[in-house]
Parts: structure tokens; sequence; C-alpha cells
């Protein structure tokens, strides 16, 4: 049974409670409408972006976009899916047990992250030791503006001295690019060719004659067709005959450890 | 300055019950732990995929932290905590009003429900992806924001504040502060 005091104490609560909820009903509209305020300008500054965004790239005729903004693409496979290495750049044996694929963005900051801390582990443990082969495969996305380029002119040091010249290119695009887009300009491309004793007004031609622009394409069609939607994502499998094999998924700038148990669980 | 004071009333009582205190401290780790798995959702479910490893997770973990740290900025990764630990201090003082007056009124906690899930979207993805697309309307997610969705922890802070100070003042004139 409650005291008489518990009661009152009881009572004052409820009174209180009341009271509360009287006094809420009428909320402050200053603050109400200030909170509105700050809400409107955000989406606002959100619509604006988006709006900026777009018309940056519709200006730019970036032939990546309609994938980029393409809501039917597949989404993130659970399981292992069916890949092709295509006919891209081979690092390491090529008859490597185990292939890994990397879809790839030289404007990626977390590309250039796996380069720096990931990938040199994988190679001298995996890649140098003939247990693994890395092909690299393009994927640049449509918000960084120079990535398609650089995708580009990578192919196109390729011509010129094979898989060897393509990954020393790929290395000194990671090593000078600040990435986020522009974070290279285009005019070092053919600087870049140069300096690794590459012919660099040849790099620019077969730049500017888009040469292999279609090639950079179809990785991109592929890689919405795998459902990878960003950089870097990996795909890991045994290695087939026919260039084609059943890849598990791996996204992200992930640690060494992460690509480890993946490399494992195949052998 | 009453404000604040009415908002100290109410910290001062929680800090002095270590139940809260504890909970608190849960709820900061839980929330700030959820916003960097759910910006980073396609490298947890990818790892996942292929090992349960606890030791391996707890490396994939700290490496999203630290590339927030280290691309989008140290600013974005302290914005996202101080988000979490005010987000988990609003949820005790929920609590620990609705247990002491045995009311809970939900418009007062309508801001604090929007500043915690607004407080999800403020780590900066750890993958150039275009996830966000559905929501945000671009791909690219977050890296097309001036600050790398540092926007989204400022808004969550604000209104994890006006949600603050609405449960402080509710708990002052329920009487559970002084």
């Amino acid at each position: 049974m409650p005291t008489e005091s518990e009661k009152s104490g009881n009572n004052l609560l409820k009174s209180n409670a009341l009271s509360i909820v009287s006094k809420i009903s009428k909320l402050n509209i200053i603050y109400v409408l200030g909170i509105l305020l700050i809400v409107a300008s955000f989406l606002i500054g959100v619509l604006y972006t988006k709006v900026t965004y777009l018309e940056k790239n519709v200006s730019g005729n970036n032939s990546s976009i309609a994938q980029g903004l393409d809501p039917q693409a597949p989404q993130q496979p659970t399981g292992p899916i069916e890949v092709s290495v295509d006919d891209d750049p081979v690092m390491g044996d090529k008859n490597a047990p185990i292939t890994m694929i990397e879809f790839v963005d030289y404007e990626c900051p977390f590309c250039k992250r796996f380069f720096d801390e990931t990938l040199p582990q994988i190679k001298s443990e995996y890649i140098d030791t003939g247990k693994v082969k890395l092909v690299i495969r393009d994927l640049p996305l449509d918000f960084h503006q120079n990535a398609h380029k650089e995708s580009q002119a990578a192919e196109c040091a390729r011509e010129q001295g094979g898989d060897t010249a393509y990954f020393k290119y790929h290395d000194e695009i990671f090593k000078r690019t600040t990435s986020n887009g522009t974070g290279l300009a285009l005019d070092q491309l053919s600087v870049i060719a140069n300096d690794l004793g590459l012919n660099g007004s040849a790099l620019q031609s077969c730049l500017d004659s888009e040469k292999y622009k279609e090639e950079v394409d179809k990785d991109l069609a592929d890689a919405s067709a795998y459902g990878a939607n960003g950089t870097p994502t990996f795909f890991i499998g045994k290695s087939n005959s026919q260039g084609k094999f059943q890849g598990t998924i791996l996204v992200g700038a992930q640690p060494f450890e992460s690509f480890k148990a993946a490399l494992d669980t195949i052998q | 300055m009453s404000k604040v004071v009415i908002l100290i009333a109410a910290i001062n009582l929680l800090l002095h019950k270590p139940a809260y205190v504890t909970l608190t401290g849960i709820l900061t780790i839980f929330l700030f732990t959820f916003y960097i798995v759910i910006n980073s959702f396609s490298v947890f479910t990818s790892i996942l995929a292929i090992t349960y490893d606890p030791s391996i997770l707890w490396k994939v973990f700290i490496n999203q932290v630290e590339m927030v740290w280290e691309i989008a900025g140290p600013v974005n990764v302290l914005a996202v905590v101080l988000v979490s630990f005010l987000a988990g201090l609003n949820i005790s003082l929920v609590i620990l009003k609705t247990r002491t007056t045995k009311v809970f009124i939900g418009r007062t906690n309508v801001f604090g429900f929007f500043g915690i899930f607004g407080g999800a979207f403020g780590a900066a993805c750890s993958a150039c992806n275009t996830a966000l697309i559905g929501l945000l309307g671009v791909s690219g997610g977050l890296a097309v924001f001036p600050l790398r969705g540092l926007e989204f922890s400022l808004l969550a802070l604000v209104l994890i504040a006006f949600s603050l100070y609405f449960v402080s003042k509710s708990m002052k004139e329920m009487g559970v502060t002084k």
C-alpha cells in the first residue's frame, strides 16, 4: 500500500507529466521553424550539389555516366560468379593456378591505397612465387573526370611495350596521382611515357585517337554485369584455360589478411 | 545560458548513475561501429562471404577507419565519434527520463531519431562506389559533396543538440532534474 507521501509524490509527477505534455504540444514554434530551416537548407544544398554534378558530367560528355547512373545495374553477387579475364594485362605467371582480377579506377584513392599498402605484400607472397596472377581490368567511375583517359593511356603504353610497359605505367600513375578525379593532369600522361622510356608523342596520338576507348568501355560493361559497382573490386578464383572462371568477389582496399584468407581458401 | 544549465543538470544527473554512464559508453561504441560498417557495407559483406575470423574482421574494421581518416580527413572521423557519443548520450537520457517518469513523449525524441540516422551518412565511404545512388541521386556517394560527408555529420549534430536540449528541458519540467 502506498503511503500518503508516495501518493502525493505520484500525483505531483502525474501533474508535471500532464503539464509537459501540454507544453510540448505547443512546442516553441521558433525552434521548430529553425530546425525546419536547417533541414531545408541542407536538402537544397544536396539538390544543388546533385544538379551541379550532373551538369558537369553532361557537359563533359562522359561516356560512362550511363553506367554509373543505371538503376538496373546488377547488385553485388553473394557467391562466386563466372568472370572473364578478357584480353587484359597480366602480372605474374600466366599459368598460375589462381587468378585475381582487379577492377581499377586510376583516380580512386582507395585503389591508390591498395597499390601502396597491400599489393606489394600480395606480389611478394603470391604473384612472384607463381601462385597467383593478377589481371587488371578498368572501371573508371564517371565522377572521376580523368580516370577514363588514364585507363586508355595505360592501354596505349601496353601497345608499345606489352604487359611489362603496362604495369610500369600503371605503377607510375598511382605514384604520381593525388586521386579524386583530377589528381593527375592529362598533359602528364605523355610525360610519364617519356620518363619510362616509351614514346610520349606516340602515346599522345594513341590517346587522341581514342583507340582504346571501346576496350575500356567493354571492361566497364563487364564490371557492371558482374555486379561490381565500386573500386577497387576483386574477383578471385581458380584459373581456367578459357580465361573464364568462378570468381569470389572482394570489395574495397582491404588489408592483406583479407586477400590471404581468400587466396588460401582456394589453394 | 539557462539552456546550457538545463543540459548540464541532466548530464550531471546521468553521470551520477554508473549504469547510465556504462550504457552511454556501450551505445557510443555500438553507434560508431554501426556508422563505419553501414558506410562500407559491401566491404564487410564481401569479406564475411569468405571468412568469419574475428581477427580478420577486426583488421578490416580498423583498416576502414584508417582509410576514412587518411582519405576523407581526421575531421570526418572525429565528427563521427562526436555524433556517436552525443547520440548515445541522447538515448541514455531518454531512457533515464522515461524510466523515472514512466512517461514517453515521442515528439521530443523526433530530432534525436533523425540525428542518429543522419549521422549514419556522416562517415565517408571507404570504397569509391555508386552505392548511395538510390538515396542521394548521385553516384560517387559522399565523394561528390564538398566536405565529403561532413555535411551529414554537422546536420546530425544540430539535430541531436536540439534533441538533447528538449529531453533535458522536459526532465527539468517533470522534476527529474532541478
